[in-house]
């Protein structure tokens, strides 16, 4: 048997019944014991009900996932205050594992040796692929991803997307089994005889002048160009606001020159937006680092480029292999979905990816407040940004193919 | 050298920063397009669902439903006035997962408060003496609320209360909404004042429907109404008709009844004179004839004198009869069981119907048959009456055949005697005369047509009724019914033909 998957969704305001559609539904849909539950879901829902919901149902499956600012699945993205979403993975080639691990906003070095380690630990057979569902406010993911690298012996596909809670900045949600998390790293290693393909695209334009970052401390930036981070952002805002509101951000972040090995066929920039403001320092925060000195350059965004290259990414994804994956999750920034294109959202930057992947396939995914994605074979914090991974079965030898779907 | 470059730079930086804010003024501009268009196709979407609709409920469920989903409320209610008492929950709309918990609405204690316009509470005081908390409260009991975060106990996060009228300006009813916590997503309407116009404009598109529903009813009901009305005036008219067609059938039988009562009467005054004259000369030639038979000289003058008393005998039988018509004697009435009267009258006649080589039996007669309480001697005389008419009519090997069972009349319990021969039959046409006095169908000398006459008399002395069937050729029967017990006794019925020719 290859990997084979379903999904499920709930709108279900009531988090047990939501809980326990969801485990269901994809279970009924799956027809058989699922290996791994993905699960996704806005922030209206009690989450420590809807997770225990699903554990009812789904028994010791093992499970990951977090909460988002909104959910996708092939009907398209849903980022009402409750939606849920759930893939449930069977396959007797593919292994999977889950990990947790908290205090990330103390210690985002040591949540990423912690994640190494455990990679380690398993062994290479098991390390195809690893999911990261970091919290979406509160950790340094720059510094969780850079120590998760040093400390794996080889090179491994990362990818993912860190919780969001519906704008609100308050508290995000990291699922590990049947437990509830903040502050935390949700992890799943993916292994066995499987492959992954990412893509990654952004869309947005630089304006204005390069500038540099002259005083920053891990992912607080205080002066741009000598003068208060806050005061460089809000020349490009209307009427000299007092705060950082996420209706304004949404339209501008800052691009970070990326290192030239890892800017060929993607762009000069990964994207970084502010998601806190301190008032009495103008300093802002971005949960990946701006180290000093770094240069940056103001970006809007478009909405047709965020759509072109999208569909772009997208192609060169589905080119990269002569068959279609087993299944695909999709990362999306929280700042590229309705509040860019309205009631279009799914019409515009969502459907066109999967009518290229196609349409049939097991597809799951969140609009995330920050995406994991490689670059030029370096793992990056990304924001404003789409993250597609594509599974495939590996291969047989004699030629004969994948046997995903059998 | 350097400093040209640098204006250039800033003069072009602060042309991009205008460019971004005008961009985002745009999409700001966008959004609300979009949120506008979005209510507009809402609109659009309720005008046409509710024009095609013909109930008031499913078009208030039609307004529910746009209002919560422009709104974002996760549960909807519309209350109008039930015909008892109280408030009726006529259409719900809710989110999944916030349907109501196991509670039927019970709405016959809470009243619809009147309200002006549509309010917004976000959230209701918990102290509030607001006349709609009471049905706000209702409403909440209604649902359970599950009390997540952002709500107040008890109290939803938002509550919105719309009132919805007809023309006349009487309250339709009013539509509560309802939206548990405040936990929306970025892209969720965070109701606010500001949209209470778009509130305002479903109110009055579905207004406008329920009204033009309601009047069309009510035209519906006076336009049926109206046919009621004409079919029954119709029927009334018709029965008017009937009715003085009756009267007028009953008038005229009245009038005939009356001008044969006045013949009757006349002829039976001319009877009992006439009687009672003849009555003293047949008495003294019947005396003579009998004194002067005992001294007879010869037989052949004892013959003419037994012939002259025979003779005198019958013409003294006739008056007597002819006196006993025109008279109304007085009844000894005694408790006569039926079988007695009719092995009577079948033992008195036996001997002549041997003669006449007819067979007459009484038929076996039911155990419980109940007494009568009559006059003994006038039944015995009326039912002798009978047989020897229906001897009269039947042929030698005939049969007459007697019999008696139980029947109602009227609620009546009574018991009805029967005498059936198998004789010639009566002619339909004289059917209608054979109680008429002097009337008779035997050849002259046979008799002079009292004797049905008087067999009614008797029996509707009794309180009885009596009727002739008759089928030409095959026989007659003669009923006589009589009421069991004497405080049963009514005033006789007037004797009708039915259609069979009966009496």
């Amino acid at each position: 048997m290859g990997t084979v998957a379903s999904v499920a969704k709930s709108e279900n305001r009531n988090s047990a019944t939501a809980g326990r559609e969801l485990a269901t539904l994809a279970l009924a849909a799956l027809g058989r014991r699922a290996d791994l539950f993905l699960v996704f879901a806005t922030a209206g829902y009690d989450q420590a009900a809807l997770i225990a919901a699903i554990a009812e149902v789904g028994g010791d499956t093992p499970l990951a996932g977090c909460s988002g600012e909104g959910v996708i699945t092939q009907s398209g993205s849903d980022e009402r205050a409750y939606a849920a979403v759930l893939m449930a993975i069977a396959s007797e080639r593919a292994t999977f594992d889950t990990f947790s691990v908290e205090g990330l906003s103390k210690d985002p070095r040591g949540a990423g040796a912690a994640i190494a380690a455990w990679v380690r630990g398993l062994g290479q057979r098991r390390a195809r692929c690893l999911l990261l569902f970091p919290d979406g406010l509160t950790g340094n993911s720059t510094v969780l991803l850079a120590a998760l690298q040093e400390g794996l012996p080889e090179p491994l596909p990362i990818a993912g997307g860190t919780a969001g809670d519906l704008a609100q900045f308050d508290r995000t949600f990291q699922y590990h089994d049947g437990r509830v998390l903040s502050d935390a790293v949700a992890a799943v290693l993916i292994g066995g005889d499987v492959d992954v393909e990412t893509a990654v695209s952004h869309g947005c334009e630089p304006i204005g002048s390069v500038r540099t970052v002259t005083r920053s401390d891990g992912g607080t930036v205080y002066e741009i160009d000598g003068r208060s981070a806050w005061s460089v952002f809000k020349e490009y805002l209307d009427d000299d606001p007092v705060d950082l509101s996420a209706a304004d951000s949404v339209h501008l972040s800052f691009g970070e020159r990326l290192p030239e090995r890892d800017a060929a066929g993607y762009g000069q920039y990964v994207m970084r937006t502010p998601f806190g403001l301190d008032h009495e320092s103008g300093a802002l925060f971005f949960p990946g680092s701006l180290a000093q000195g770094s240069k940056i350059q103001m970006t809007r965004r478009d909405p047709d480029r965020i759509r072109q290259s999208a569909m772009k990414s997208a192609t060169e994804l589905a080119a990269r292999r002569s068959r279609r994956p087993n299944l695909v999750l999709h990362f999306d920034c929280a700042g590229r979905g309705r509040i860019i294109f309205g009631e279009r959202a799914s019409e515009m930057a969502i459907t066109p990816m999967q009518e290229i992947l196609g349409r049939e396939l097991p597809w799951l995914g969140f609009h995330s407040y920050g995406e994991i994605a490689e670059l030029g074979g370096t793992a990056y914090y990304h924001n404003y940004t789409v993250v597609l991974l594509a599974l495939y079965d590996r291969e047989r030898v004699d030629g004969r193919g994948a046997d995903a779907g059998e | 050298m350097d400093e040209e470059p640098t204006r250039e730079s800033d003069a072009l930086n602060e042309q991009v920063k205008l460019l971004v804010k005008t961009e985002r003024r745009l999409y700001g501009a966008q959004r609300v397009i979009e949120m506008q268009l979005h209510r507009l196709g809402a609109l659009n979407t309720l005008a046409a669902s509710a024009n095609r609709a013909g109930d008031p409920d499913v078009i208030l469920g039609l307004a529910l439903q746009a209002l919560v989903d422009v709104l974002d409320f996760d549960q909807a209610v519309a209350l109008v006035p039930a015909k008892s008492a109280g408030a009726r929950l006529a259409a719900l709309r809710t989110q999944p997962g916030c349907e109501p918990c196991d509670r039927r609405w019970s709405g016959r204690a809470v009243e619809l408060p009147i309200v002006d316009e549509p309010r917004l509470y976000m959230p209701r005081a918990a102290t509030s003496d607001d006349d709609v908390a009471a049905l706000l409260d209702a409403v909440n009991t209604y649902f359970a609320p599950r009390g997540r975060r952002g709500a107040a106990r008890g109290v939803p996060a938002v509550e919105l209360v719309v009132p919805l009228r007809r023309k006349s300006g009487m309250q339709l009813g009013l539509l509560v909404l309802r939206k548990i916590d405040v936990t929306v997503s970025l892209h969720e309407t965070r109701i606010s004042e500001a949209d209470l116009p778009f509130v305002e404009l479903v109110a009055t598109r579905v207004e406008a429907d329920v009204e033009n529903v309601l009047l069309y009813r009510e035209l519906e009901a006076f336009a049926a109404g109206l046919e009621q009305k004409v079919a029954e005036r119709t029927a009334e008219l018709a029965r008017t008709n009937d009715a003085l067609a009756l009267s007028l059938r009953r008038v005229r039988e009245t009038q005939a009844q009356l001008v044969e009562a006045s013949k009757s009467a006349a002829l039976l005054t001319l009877v009992a004179g006439l009687s009672h004259e003849l009555n003293n000369p047949i008495g003294v030639i019947l005396g003579y004839a009998q004194g002067l038979l005992s001294r007879a000289p010869n037989p052949a003058t004892a013959r003419q004198l037994s012939a002259i008393e025979r003779q005198a005998r019958r013409c003294s039988h006739l008056v007597r009869a002819m006196l006993g018509l025109a008279a109304n004697p007085p009844m000894a009435l005694d408790s006569i069981p039926p079988a007695v009267l009719l092995r009577s009258a079948v033992a008195d006649a036996a001997h002549e119907a041997a003669e006449r080589g007819v067979r007459i039996y009484v038929e076996a007669l039911p155990d419980d048959l109940p007494s009568l309480f009559i006059s003994e001697e006038s039944l015995r005389e009326a039912l002798g009456q009978l047989v020897k008419n229906a001897l009269d009519a039947t042929a030698s090997g005939g049969t007459v055949s007697l019999s008696a069972r139980e029947r109602r009349r009227n609620a009546v319990r009574g018991v009805e005697l029967s005498v059936q021969d198998s004789g010639a039959g009566i002619p339909r046409a004289f059917l209608s005369r054979v109680f008429d006095p002097f009337f008779t169908t035997k050849p002259p000398g046979k008799g002079i047509g009292l004797g049905l006459s008087l067999v009614r008399r008797a029996v509707e002395a009794h309180g009885g009724r009596i009727e002739v069937r008759s089928d030409l050729g095959r026989g007659t029967t003669v009923r006589v019914w009589l009421p069991i017990a004497a405080s049963e006794l009514h005033p006789a019925e007037e004797p009708r033909l039915d259609a069979e020719g009966t009496r």
